[in-house]
């Protein structure tokens, strides 16, 4: 059977039918979901020496916290601090490796 | 040196007026005070970014550094897309970011002209809230007045 593929116009100003923003929110919550497992998966991998990837976060974090502690500086939030760092090193990691 | 009144108290009609000085007066005041007024505040966030920019950025940037060869030698993948090793700066950036302001308000008692014009603030601001309530009531009365008309059926 042929099934024709219906764009969704996104020109006009027209709000979006409450069962396509139901499906975007979906898509878009699904996405993360799998960032997060992904990340959580990367975090486990292990070195040769079998040290896990977290390992290095946290000494990375502890690294810094040090410096910021050495010139008396606080953290705002240190839940968000860490989550941030472990972010940017994961961004900066290739996951293929 | 110019004197400035005391902040009024409660007492205020029993006491004698006391007349202070500006720098006494500054020390009376808080950091949340300071930030509060915009002169005072600029140049707090001001130093506080000078300050980070001074010594602890290039801290950071070296312990990236120190980081980025042990992830090379010791955890294969980690870091690895950032060829040059030139992300310690954006990291500086993420740490600023996520810092409390660290300020020393005792520049302002060294250096009182960098603190002028604090000592009006209280009386500025009561004035401009004084000004919004009147326009406010303004706006009130002006509602207030408009009727509706049935036979045109529009406001008047």
């Amino acid at each position: 059977m042929e099934r024709k593929l219906k764009l969704i116009s996104m020109s006009d100003n027209k709000p979006l039918d409450a069962r396509t923003v139901r499906l975007f929110k979906s898509l878009s919550e699904t996405r993360k979901k799998l960032r997060q497992e992904n990340f959580q998966e990367w975090l486990n991998i292990c070195n040769e020496d079998n040290v896990p990837n977290v390992n290095f976060v946290r000494w990375f974090i502890d690294d810094i916290m040090e410096v910021l502690n050495h010139y008396n500086y606080e953290i705002a939030n240190e839940k968000r601090f860490k989550d941030e760092i472990a972010s940017f090193i994961y961004k900066l990691s290739n996951h293929n490796a | 040196m110019p004197s400035i009144k005391k902040k009024p108290t409660v007492y205020e009609e029993e006491q004698e007026e006391q007349e202070i000085s500006f720098v006494d007066y500054l020390k009376t005041l808080t950091l949340e005070d300071f930030l509060d007024y915009p002169k005072t505040q600029t140049f707090l966030e001001d130093q506080h970014a000078l300050d980070f920019d001074y010594l602890p950025r290039e801290a950071i940037v070296r312990c990236y550094e120190r980081m980025k060869k042990n992830a090379e030698a010791y955890f294969p993948g980690v870091l690895e897309l950032d060829y040059n090793t030139e992300e310690g700066e954006s990291l500086a950036h993420l740490i600023f970011n996520n810092i409390n302001l660290k300020a020393d308000i005792t520049v302002f008692y060294e250096c009182p002209e960098l603190a002028r014009g604090i000592d009006k603030m209280d009386e500025i601001t009561y004035r401009n809230d004084a000004q919004k309530q009147e326009a406010q009531d303004k706006n009130i009365k002006i509602k207030n007045e408009k009727k509706f008309d049935w036979a045109t059926k529009t406001y008047k």
